[in-house]
């Protein structure tokens, strides 16, 4: 668009409904707890009347619309989702374009409901699970915008209206963001009336795209680290390592090793061990880097069991390659999962918001998919020597720290922290 | 819309109700079995047994060994999943077109001849315990779907049916045996006691020959029947304060019974748009007065039951809201909530209610969006009413609720003396 905003527009048939994800770049913004909370504050207050006249309306507008609209901040970006009734489409998103365009927050509203949002947050921050991954995040990726999931209720309760206002100025800009529309009509329609609702968002300067994450420390792998959570009755353990990404020559050989490890995983963990509910590892893909997450809950007493046997069943990985009937049923898998997530309309929003974020395109996946087809099993063990072996992997367990770190320290070296 | 070709149902001999919903705007298909059998119907020293249950229907039938249920279905590019709600127990597996027989074969088996095994039972009775403990027992009870629901269900009811834990108490869970899951097994999950319902493109096949090949030859058998879980409102409020050392912060939820779904659908429909009415982000009258005006709470929520499968259950549900705060005083909280309800009752805003009622809609468009969560409505509206075609129906159900109706059930329900209110309180 002539504002600079990138749009892509895709028809899914079906149901009268429209799926719209916005996402601005932030570049390295959010990677200290101050840059976050004022990110973080601006996406909760976006849609309320803290953020002036328009904002103000813009909730009741939508809903009598059937809209829904949430913003949130993380990860160097700041995305607007947009869901409702296809034929109010081009209403709900110049509402969008007017509230992203002339935010001005007030003072006192902010200082009433930044506190209340900090609480929100103390409650996220008590989930083990989320606990575990953002210390993973922070040790894949230090300080950079990546190492952060959680927001410190402290600095968002003291974020201040001027923060917020310079940083909507600042950084709420069309100008290399990227806006995807879903609907159940034609596609040029549809791209055309996006360009027509959008143009209103006239603010000025560039969205800037992430800039490229450090190296993890070579002292971060093999290490388990415990953070102490004395109540907990399950430990929560997870661990994780930087991988190659999308468009990456191993990339489909690396999809079919983090799936067997999944399913190897869960057999072992779960089916027969049954010592967790949840076991399985995924691939997350960010726009400059991606990494791998495995990690199951178990009950306390067989923490360090489980932690051997994960271990060995990423050293599996790496010993020897996987079996015919593996791979074959892992390409299947994904293959469907392809087929399924592109089947919704928010999958479909989702899965093109990942690529216009990459600067990538459409037939990317197409191709991912023709490639899983010819993926050998030697391909996949080299990937997995290459980003999944446990020498270059980071290992937390949330629980009770003085039951935990005897039993893991005999495995290997294990400290603790605080949560 | 979610039903472009109209329903097609047929009955088999044993008695499996069978609907095909045809949907071809995506070569995927969706085969799904619901069983009329939920948390509700277990009996009294055995909780948690329909879910425990529905995990060991995983773990391999006649010709599906343990463990290759996932395998053959991700192999061919599916996924499947299962949930036990308060009355039904629903399997799904969403697959692309071209293995919908393989769907139906392993459904088919699992409802036959499904395998049962000792160490199967011993096996997912550790692993219903961790899902116990990762979902409710790990985490703040004040979590959105937290333990707070648990307790609230076992505050506002007295039948066991409707009060007991329906994740299951450890000791009783423990104490089941494989021969009561057998049972189990015999007694409820009959052909006749569900309904199979398939969605979305089922590709150039005759539907009804291969429905007919794989379940016809599952014999048929009596239900055993399903105990009743109706009881009387509430005639005074109970209250009950809870200490949650994982809790960071109170909260103080309420609950109230809700019009019978099955016997008055529209009113039950307009508890669910009353519920938006009170707690819409920024707008619900709640979320308005305790937190932007008087900021007695930092954020209001609220559901009427059960997560998402709204009209999956029969009576007696609730309509809840959940008020978390900082320390404010109980009695505070809930006269504001009553004078808040009394003022909508007396001069209702009814451009708030037309705009809850879009949201709802909406929401409702968004949850029938995926093919298997169609295959679940599908399958759980024949199951309760007979009437699969709700499917598309309940838009307009939504669309004709008035202002009177969501104030007739805001004056009749959401009254002080029939609720139950708990008061969680924190760590702090």
């Amino acid at each position: 668009m002539s504002n600079g905003l990138d749009v892509w527009a895709a028809r899914r048939g079906g149901a009268a409904l429209s799926e719209v994800r916005l996402v601005i770049p932030l570049g390295g913004l959010g990677a200290d707890a101050s840059s976050d909370a004022t990110a973080r504050l601006t996406a909760e207050l976006l849609f309320s009347e803290a953020a002036g006249p328009a904002a103000a309306e813009a909730g009741s507008r939508l809903a009598a619309l059937g809209f829904s609209a949430r913003a949130s901040a993380g990860a160097g970006t700041f995305s607007v989702g947009l869901s409702g009734l296809d034929d109010n489409l081009a209403e709900a998103l110049a509402i969008v374009a007017d509230v992203l365009g002339s935010t001005s927050f007030d003072a006192d509203q902010v200082a009433q409901r930044a506190g209340r949002i900090a609480a929100q947050l103390e409650l996220e921050g008590a989930d083990p699970g989320r606990i575990a991954h953002d210390r993973l995040r922070r040790l894949l990726f230090g300080g950079h915008a990546y190492g952060r999931t959680l927001s410190d209720p402290s600095a968002v309760a003291a974020t201040e209206s001027p923060a917020a206002d310079a940083f909507a100025r600042t950084h709420l800009v069309p100008s290399r963001s990227h806006l995807v529309v879903v609907s159940p009509r034609d596609a040029t329609e549809v791209l055309s009336e996006a360009e027509s609702s959008m143009k209103v968002w006239g603010r000025s300067g560039e969205a800037t795209p992430v800039p490229d994450p450090p190296d993890t420390a070579p002292d971060t792998f093999g290490h388990m680290l415990v953070l102490d959570r004395p109540d907990s009755v399950q430990t929560a353990f997870w661990f994780a390592s930087r991988t190659s990404g999308r468009g990456a020559p191993d990339h489909a050989a690396l999809t079919i090793a983090v799936l067997v490890l999944q399913k190897r995983v869960y057999d072992n963990i779960r089916r027969r061990n049954a010592w967790s509910y949840a076991a399985g590892s995924q691939l997350i893909d960010l726009p400059k880097a991606s990494y791998c997450m495995l990690g199951c809950p178990v009950r306390t007493e067989v923490t360090m069991p489980a932690y051997a046997e994960l271990l060995y069943e990423m050293n599996r990985m790496i010993a020897s390659p996987i079996s015919v009937e593996e791979l074959e049923e892992a390409v299947g898998a994904l293959q469907g999962r392809t087929a399924q997530r592109l089947g919704s309309r928010s999958g479909l929003a989702e899965e093109l918001c990942r690529l216009a974020e990459a600067g990538s395109t459409i037939r990317v996946l197409a191709d991912e998919t023709a490639a899983l087809s010819s993926v050998t099993a030697d391909e996949v063990m080299e990937t997995s020597r290459r980003w999944l072996a446990p020498s270059r992997t980071a290992f937390v367990a949330v629980g009770k720290a003085e039951t935990l770190q005897p039993l893991l320290g005999i495995i290997g070296p294990v400290r603790a922290e605080p949560v | 819309m979610g039903t472009a070709a109209g329903i097609t149902r047929f009955t088999l001999d044993n008695g499996l109700r069978v609907v095909v919903a045809e949907d071809r705007s995506a070569p995927v298909v969706a085969v799904t079995v619901n069983y009329d059998i939920g948390l509700r119907t277990e009996r009294e020293g055995r909780s948690g047994f329909a879910h425990l249950f529905e995990h060991i229907m995983f773990r391999g039938s006649a010709n599906v060994p343990d463990g290759d249920f996932s395998r053959l279905t991700s192999r061919y590019g599916g996924g499947g999943n299962a949930s036990t709600g308060l009355d039904q127990t629903n399997y799904t597996t969403v697959l692309p077109t071209n293995a919908l027989e393989l769907g139906l074969f392993v459904e088919s088996d699992r409802m036959g001849w499904p395998t049962l095994s000792e160490e199967a039972h011993r096996g997912e009775c550790e692993v219903v315990k961790e899902e116990t403990r990762l979902r409710f027992l790990n985490k703040p009870k004040t979590e959105p779907i937290g333990g707070w629901w648990l307790d609230m269900r076992a505050l506002a009811f007295d039948g066991y049916p409707n009060a007991h834990d329906g994740t299951g108490s450890f000791e009783e869970i423990e104490a089941s045996s494989a021969a009561e899951t057998r049972e189990f097994f015999e007694s409820y999950y009959t052909p006749a006691n569900a309904v199979l319902s398939i969605v979305g493109d089922p590709g150039d096949v005759d539907v009804k020959a291969l429905v007919e090949k794989w379940f016809g030859v599952i014999p048929g058998r009596p239900t055993s029947p399903i105990p009743a879980v109706s009881e009387p409102p509430l005639s005074e409020e109970r209250r009950k304060v809870l200490i949650d050392k994982l809790t960071p912060s109170p909260m103080l939820a309420v609950g109230w019974r809700t019009p019978d779904p099955v016997a008055d659908m529209a009113s039950h429909a307009a508890a669910i748009v009353l519920a938006e009415v009170l707690v819409a982000k920024e707008d619900g009258l709640l979320v308005r007065r305790l937190v932007s005006k008087e900021q007695l709470a930092t954020s209001v929520a609220g559901f009427v039951e059960f997560f998402g499968l709204q009209f999956l259950a029969r009576d007696p549900l609730l309509l809840s809201v959940t008020v978390h705060h900082d320390g404010s005083d109980a009695d505070a909280l809930l006269s504001a909530i009553d004078e808040e309800v009394a003022q909508f009752v007396a001069a209702p805003d009814e451009c708030a209610v037309e705009r809850a009622k879009t949201t709802v809609l909406t929401r409702w468009l968004q949850n029938i969006d995926e093919v298997g969560m169609r295959s679940i409505f599908v399958a759980g509206f024949e199951l309760i009413w007979g009437r699969a075609e709700l499917l598309d129906e309940i838009a307009d159900v939504y669309r004709s609720v008035t202002t009177d109706d969501v104030v007739r059930v805001a004056r009749d329900y959401l009254t002080p003396t029939s609720r139950a209110v708990l008061d969680i309180r924190g760590s702090k």
